[in-house]
């Protein structure tokens, strides 16, 4: 008899008990997509959130649009706490799309303000994070472009400008793996306005343990930094800057190779890098007939892009920033060097050799 | 009473009981004291493991078709015998209780913050009894079948691979010296442990000492490599300071990964998981069961007498803040009844063989 009663019973607990508790209803949310944290003068932070609101069209369709809130306080519960009794419905952050740290205050170590949603079950850690060149929030109240939400917008622009090799694939996640290892330093994308209405992602910024260097990458350098890091999405564009010109040359395949070597008697570590970059050219106006002559093309494209990287790497090591995980390639082959030296002191004096060769592979549909 | 399981079932029984809640938290764990090489104290375990499965191999296959609780009445006699099938029984039922407790835990935090401790205890206990009243065969067809599971959790797992992995958080190999490793090794084992069923149910298994050898062997293997490559990946997948600082790595790692239909994966990996952490205390509960009991009827009695122990004891457990004194006790009482008993059994039947044999006769 209790055999027979068992599994109904389980089936009536199983069905009504879990529900009760920790059911939570999509209506009572106000979900934020957008993140902005600024440092302020007297210490605190100052979060600027969008929240979305959904507005019923009727007939099952809703309006998306978002708003603009803002709060002080010392860390990001406590401004999300000052912004959930600013709005109606509970403040959901956990599927934020974007956060974006003013570079003042990313100068200042941007981990502990991370740490909370490292810490919530809940947290979403896919969101992107982005560096404000400026005030954070400036760049979340710019007005939505096409009646989009600002924040998909700019994760949208994020994906764009990830695919095309310009910023680095960065989200909270692989950042705190990368700035807690302290053989590599991590990059993020840079975010700007450029007028009134846009936006543009297409810079890196360095940064040196948990602290934004101050130091960004231009467009060329950016993408350039990328590829000797061997971090090349489906294509990378290059547009090359040559004596009288601008040649584009659209990068499909890569091939590199990194080697770090110690002198056994100075103690001195250099590492090369060298990568080699299959491609074809997208647009080429040098000559007055527009052929081109691949072997010699591709010559001259490496003497610039060769100059552009030694720019790159001497930009590295002046701001202490070790995005080719040079200690992390030491660690492993001389681990006893690896123990006694202090990297952050000992990597500005490594010797850094970039080397960039092009092989033209297509010139399209002309010659 | 006595109905036999094949080999296939004898091994499922095994895995499906050490693999359970104590590997999401194992690679931090072990990180602590054998940093890189983490992976290396989980085969020395599994090393450490199959010594001791040996011993029990030597007892099964020594007195075929008794339980544990039939030779510690045979070695210690009537009444001794039954004061440490007694000490048995108490402490599968509080291993049963501590698990419960670390789940729910485990659950509050992920999936279920708000859902009170005694809620989630009886629909744990409710399903757990439910299997383990049934005979074994039953309960390993069921492991048989969610075993399954564990394929799908490999894939899961797999896929985190697709984040940032670096080879070079392991190497150089052997950095951390043999001492930290075998620290390491200590801990990994307390993480692992459930193979003590092979004592209760390898006398239902109709096999020849070969053969069992052979299966629990395998088992533990299987067992040694599935935690091997979770620890393993869990160091490619994360800075040493951060693995250092996460509370279940397993779960963590997959938060970084999204999918176009996908997110989320912790979750649904967690979601689960819950089946083989159930099995865990499934099998505690048979043991309980088995440990008194032989008649049918009172081994069901009993299995629901425990269930009920296991609640109250595991919602007190959960009423206090800090599990820490609790869980060194319950690594010295392990240490005495998987390790010191079952090898003062051997030493005994090595000695005065052919005295215990007349016994049996």
């Amino acid at each position: 008899m209790i055999k027979k009663l068992i599994p109904s019973v389980s089936i009536v607990l199983l069905l009504l008990l879990p529900g009760c508790w920790d059911a939570q209803y999509l209506i009572n949310k106000k979900l934020v997509n957008g993140i902005a944290l600024d440092s302020q003068e007297n210490g605190q932070l100052r979060g600027t959130v969008k929240a979305i609101i959904l507005e019923s069209k009727g007939g099952g369709q809703f309006n998306v649009k978002d708003k603009l809130e803002q709060a002080f306080g010392r860390n990001i519960p406590e401004i999300g706490h000052k912004i959930d009794s600013m709005l109606p419905g509970t403040i959901e952050a956990n599927k934020a799309f974007v956060i974006i740290v003013g570079d003042e205050l990313a100068k200042k170590g941007i981990m502990p303000l991370l740490e909370f949603f490292y810490r919530l079950p809940k947290a979403y850690l896919n969101t992107k994070v982005l560096i404000a060149k400026g005030q954070a929030a400036d760049i979340l109240a710019v007005p939505e472009t096409e009646n989009n939400p600002i924040a998909f917008d700019i994760k949208q622009m994020i994906f764009s400008s990830e695919r095309t090799t310009l910023v680095s694939n960065q989200t909270l996640y692989s950042l705190w793996n990368q700035i807690s290892d302290p053989a590599e330093d991590a990059i993020l994308p840079i975010i700007r306005k450029l007028n009134n209405r846009s936006l543009i992602i297409d810079s890196t910024g360095l940064f040196n343990g948990d602290t934004f260097t101050g130091v960004i990458l231009s467009r060329n350098e950016s993408g350039l930094l990328l590829l000797l890091k061997d971090k090349m999405s489906n294509v990378a564009w290059l547009d090359v800057p040559l004596e009288t010109n601008v040649v584009s040359f659209e990068v499909r395949k890569m091939k590199r190779k990194f080697e770090v070597t110690v002198d056994e008697q100075t103690q001195s570590i250099e590492s090369n890098i060298r990568i080699d970059l299959y491609g074809n050219i997208v647009s080429y106006t040098g000559n007055p007939d527009w052929s081109v002559n691949p072997s010699q093309l591709s010559k001259e494209l490496e003497k610039s892009l060769n100059k552009q990287a030694i720019t790159v790497t001497d930009t590295l090591l002046q701001a202490n920033c070790d995005a080719f995980g040079i200690g992390r390639k030491l660690k492993v082959s001389h681990s006893g060097l690896w123990k006694k030296i202090d990297w952050k002191t000992k990597y500005p004096q490594t010797k850094l050799k970039p080397e960039v060769h092009v092989h033209i592979t297509s010139t399209g549909a002309l010659k | 009473m006595n109905i036999s399981i094949t080999q296939r079932q004898l091994f499922f029984l095994i895995i499906k009981t050490q693999i359970g809640i104590g590997l999401l938290s194992l690679p931090s764990v072990i990180q602590d004291s054998a940093g890189g090489d983490a992976w290396i104290s989980v085969l020395g375990s599994g090393l450490v493991i199959q010594l001791l499965i040996l011993v029990y191999w030597r007892l099964c296959s020594q007195y075929p078709g008794m339980n544990l609780r039939e030779m510690s009445l045979l070695f210690f006699g009537k009444y001794a015998g039954k004061a440490v099938n007694f000490i048995y029984y108490c402490f599968f039922v509080v291993v049963a209780g501590y698990a419960c407790t670390l789940y729910v835990r485990l659950i509050k935090v992920w999936l279920l913050p708000l859902t009170p401790s005694w809620v989630l205890l009886l629909l744990i206990l409710a399903v757990g009894v439910y299997l383990a009243v049934e005979n074994l065969r039953v309960v390993a067809r069921f492991y048989e079948v969610a075993s399954i599971l564990l394929i799908i959790l490999l894939g899961i797992s797999l896929a985190s691979l697709s984040n940032e992995t670096h080879i070079s958080n392991i190497l150089p190999m052997g950095q951390s010296g043999m001492a930290h490793i075998a620290k390491g090794s200590e801990k990994t084992f307390f993480a692992m442990l459930g193979f003590e069923v092979i004592l209760y149910f390898a006398a239902q298994s109709k096999d020849t000492p070969r053969g069992l050898i052979r299966t629990i062997s395998f088992a533990n293997w299987f067992v040694t490599l599935f935690y091997a490559f979770f620890v393993f990946i869990c160091l490619i997948g994360f800075s040493q300071d951060a693995l250092s600082k996460v509370k279940e790595p397993v779960l963590f790692l997959l938060r970084g990964l999204t999918f176009q239909l996908f997110d989320r994966l912790d979750l649904i990996f967690l979601s689960i998981w819950i089946i083989p952490m159930s099995a865990t205390i499934v099998s505690y509960l048979c043991m309980a069961g088995k440990s008194l009991t032989k008649k049918r009827s009172a081994y069901q009695r009993m299995v629901w007498f425990s269930g009920t122990l296991v609640l109250v004891l595991a919602s007190y457990l959960s009423t206090r803040e800090s599990l820490d004194t609790f869980s060194k006790w319950m690594e010295y009482g392990y240490l005495v009844m998987i390790a010191a008993v079952p090898l003062l059994m051997w030493a005994m039947s090595f000695l005065f063989r052919s005295f215990y044999k007349r016994r049996l006769t």
